[in-house]
């Protein structure tokens, strides 16, 4: 090669050598065969990059360390004597954020799952072929788009960026969920890495496109000290204030280690949940990563930096993870249209990409729906109901997939799901990115990203299945979610999720029980979104309705939460449906319906058939009414919920609401239409007092 | 002509060891890496995967001849040198490492000695063409620079 060429481009960071770009690209190679890296330095010195060789891991990351502006890309062996190559990956990704491509004389498909889930850009096969080498300069270039350097940030990066990472970054984009949903649904799915990238920019701040804050570098001690503190606090509690206080670094800002929790969160999703992804779950979400439970993740849960940019996709993400996957199918009436909600990427959350997030729903499903993970869809979605469990890891996975609403199936996990409950877990997820991290994966509602996504993502409290954090963006479904997070209200109502388990299996076979054990606490939560600024105007609809159910609402609280939800909400549905993906808002009347299994499902039957109307288009109502169904009765709503969520999931068309109706009752009042849709959802055993968690299943499939 | 006639001689060479399956595509990518600056690459790399070789075999076969086997870095020395040979182009060899790893990892102390047995009679004929070739090539080297001197 000739000398000139690339060694000027070294020194300065990107814009010398970007002139001839890719010629002159700087690339680590680390691997401990020496014959190999031999190879491979040759090989790349003939595609006229520049190279430079480690033989051990430990001395590569110590050059990267160094110099991290050095290298533009590192291909790294998988099986090294000193470190394993998935360490250095994370390691890498983590501090220097920089693209690792793997490398391994293995081709098991468990091996090329575990690099992405780490991270790695890409995962080459040995020997090496050079044709294959000579397009490797992609990532970086992909990478450099979506991530613009702080340093190197210039307008047009930016630009680049906020075009880019609108999908990934769920945060800012989120309020446009659906449309970001949708954009970055595609983007999601066209490339994984540029949730990585989003990823990255979410890292500064929530709100990565307008910031250009210097980015922190996470080294060793600094991520040390964080992990300190988050042990300290419990990973449950752990909250970016604390964090921060207990970590005392200067110039750190609550941004940065929000951010960086995300992503820490995903990639302990990510580790545990790898084996967990289940096929349904991919499917259902649309293969988006289970970690995606995490949904608050959304934002930037991404693992650790991939999680990020999941995160940052989760905005768009979620829009694009159809919740169907999730939840099921919002499509089906069940399938809480979360995915209006999700989309936003809800489902993201876990960092993997969202796209995996879905898969992650898979995952999630053992945690969320204990009870049916009939769910399947939903199961995927472990919905944040589950959240509980997926919450660390796994919580994206439901509800990312979660098409933008406009599906209506938004999560349909409810619909579909066998198990349905999951759906509503899923939801919530994706609420949970509304809502504050709601429940959905999160736990931790701290996540304020999860606001921002989704807020258009009707969160509906789906993701609250879990009790905790389920904000069940119930009412978030679809447009609710944007409106906010702030939504700390709605985390109550979302809250509701707390469908504490069963992340409301609404589906179908909206196991009673799960919704007892998911009383969701819409009960709870219900307070709140009346109360709650919710900003989701629907919501606080809803809760005012919660309030009525009162009764109900314990049990479902999130089908309260939903009920009321939609029953404010559907009025203001009504409105939204217009805006909304017409599923979203209809979810949560139907869940609000649902909700009120005691009767008060009446007013949501009322609601449902307003959100019927609504919903006639998107299921998304009659997840909430479904969600209703399931969450509210308690007992009746087991039949309710079941049906309600069945219905849900099976009318897709019919406005979940009509679902709602199934609710045995509950609904009926006004819903025809809901009934059937209840009625098939839910097939009555699973609204049992868990129904809450079916209602919030119903809200997550609504969604 | 002596260098034409040489060239011939290390295709035709060369041929014959892939008909056989010996090796295969990659050690023409490992051949075509060689250039003007550099015309040693290709005698470089075979010897020293020859090195790493006969100490991994050496290594591997304490392995599995100790009171204990030792499994573990059986596997690991293993799938080693399979890369190794994989990147060399010794497919037969690299499979033999591959079989062997698997018998490894089912910690199968009987399987393991049957793939040990045929790792070595591959690595025999692999390593004994690589001398060939890396003889030609010594020749060719020696014949060009002379040409140039």
């Amino acid at each position: 090669m000739t000398v000139e060429d690339q060694r000027g481009g070294v020194v300065s960071k990107d814009v010398s050598h970007y002139d001839k770009f890719p010629v002159g690209m700087r690339v680590l190679a680390v691997d401990d065969d020496p014959i190999c890296l031999k190879l491979l330095e040759t090989l790349l010195r003939k595609c006229q990059y520049q190279v430079t060789t480690a033989n051990q891991a430990v001395i590569a990351l110590e050059m990267l360390r160094e110099n991290r502006d050095k290298f533009d890309l590192v291909i790294s062996d998988v099986n090294m004597p000193d470190m394993d190559g998935f360490k250095l990956l994370e390691l890498v990704g983590l501090e220097m954020d920089l693209p690792v491509i793997m490398l391994s004389a293995h081709s098991d498909t468990k091996l090329v799952m575990k690099g992405i889930t780490h991270g790695a850009v890409d995962y080459l096969l040995k020997p090496v072929r050079i044709e294959e080498l000579k397009n490797i300069w992609q990532h970086v270039i992909r990478r450099k788009k979506i991530d613009p350097k702080d340093q190197n940030k210039s307008p047009n990066e930016d630009k680049a960026r906020h075009g880019n990472s609108e999908s990934g970054q769920g945060a800012s984009s989120l309020g446009n969920a659906d449309q970001n949903g949708k954009n970055s649904r595609k983007r999601k799915d066209q490339n994984e890495d540029e949730e990585e990238e989003g990823d990255e920019n979410g890292n500064d701040s929530e709100d990565p496109s307008s910031q250009k804050k210097p980015r922190v570098v996470w080294s060793v001690e600094l991520h040390r000290k964080f992990v300190t503190a988050v042990n300290q606090l419990g990973l449950e509690k752990a909250v970016p204030k604390k964090i921060l206080d207990l970590m005392d670094v200067e110039g750190l800002t609550r941004e940065n280690v929000a951010s960086h929790l995300q992503k820490y969160r995903l990639y302990l999703k990510r580790i545990s949940s790898v084996a967990t992804q289940q096929a349904n779950m991919v499917a259902a979400l649309g293969g988006k990563d289970s970690s995606y439970l995490r949904m608050a993740s959304l934002d930037g849960f991404g693992e650790f930096r991939n999680l990020a940019g999941s995160g940052r996709l989760s905005g768009s993400t979620l829009s694009s993870y159809a919740p169907s996957g999730m939840f099921g199918r919002l499509n089906s009436p069940a399938g809480l249209n979360l995915r209006g909600i999700t989309s936003s990427g809800l489902i993201q959350p876990s960092g993997q990409n969202l796209s995996s997030s879905i898969n992650t729903f898979g995952k999630l499903q053992p945690t969320l729906l204990p009870s049916n993970q009939s769910a399947g869809l939903y199961q995927g979605i472990p919905t944040s109901l589950e959240l509980n469990q997926l919450q660390q890891s796994k919580c994206a996975t439901g509800i990312g997939d979660f098409d933008p609403i406009k599906d209506s199936t938004g999560f349909t996990v409810s619909g579909s799901f066998p198990d349905n409950r999951v759906t509503v877990g899923s939801s919530n997820s994706l609420l949970s990115r509304a809502s504050s991290n709601p429940l959905m994966l999160q736990g931790n509602s701290q996540q304020t990203h999860n606001r921002g996504p989704f807020g258009n993502q009707s969160s509906l409290g789906v993701a609250s299945l879990n009790p905790e954090s389920f904000d069940l963006s119930i009412g978030g479904s679809s447009n609710f979610v944007n409106h906010n997070r702030s939504d700390e209200s709605w985390q109550g109502a979302v809250q509701l999720s707390r469908f504490s388990s069963n992340a409301l299996p609404l589906s179908e076979p909206f196991n009673h029980d799960q919704m007892a054990s998911n009383n969701l606490g819409i009960s709870s939560t219900s307070p709140h979104i009346g109360n709650s600024p919710i900003e989701f105007p629907s919501t606080n609809v809803v809760s005012g309705r919660l309030e009525d159910s009162g009764d109900v609402c314990q049990e479902g609280l999130i089908g309260n939460v939903v009920h009321n939800m939609t029953y404010t909400s559907k009025q203001r549905w009504e409105e939204y449906k217009q805006d909304y993906n017409p599923n979203m808002n209809h979810s949560f009347s139907d869940i609000n319906s649902m909700v009120p299994n005691n009767g008060i499902v009446s007013p949501l039957g009322r609601s449902l058939d307003q959100n019927s109307a609504i919903c006639g288009r998107s299921f998304d109502v009659s997840l909430i009414g479904q969600l209703n169904g399931g969450a509210m009765s308690n007992a009746q709503h087991s039949e309710f919920e079941n049906s309600a969520v069945d219905a849900k999931i099976k009318s897709n068309e019919d406005c979940l609401l009509g679902q709602t109706k199934s609710q045995d009752g509950f609904i009926q009042n006004g819903y025809e239409s809901l009934d059937d849709i209840m009625n098939a959802m839910m097939k009555r055993t699973v609204l049992s007092d868990g129904e809450f968690g079916i209602n919030a299943y119903s809200l997550g499939s609504c969604i | 002509m002596v260098g034409t006639d040489l060239r011939q001689q290390l295709n035709n060479y060369i041929q014959s060891m892939r008909d056989q399956g010996i090796l295969d595509n990659q050690f023409q990518s490992v051949q075509a890496l060689k250039t003007e600056e550099n015309p040693h690459f290709v005698l470089e790399t075979v010897t020293g995967f020859c090195n790493d070789a006969d100490n991994g075999i050496a290594q591997m076969t304490r392995y599995l001849e100790g009171p204990v086997v030792d499994f573990t870095n059986l596997t690991g020395l293993s799938h080693f040198l399979r890369g190794s040979s994989s990147s060399i182009g010794g497919i037969r060899m690299a499979l033999a490492c591959r079989d062997l790893r698997r018998a490894s990892e089912a910690n199968n102390k009987q399987g393991c000695i049957e793939g040990m047995a045929r790792l070595k009679h591959e690595y025999n004929s692999l390593k004994e063409g690589l001398n060939n070739i890396s003889q030609i090539e010594r020749q060719m080297i020696g014949n060009a620079q002379r040409g140039r001197q």
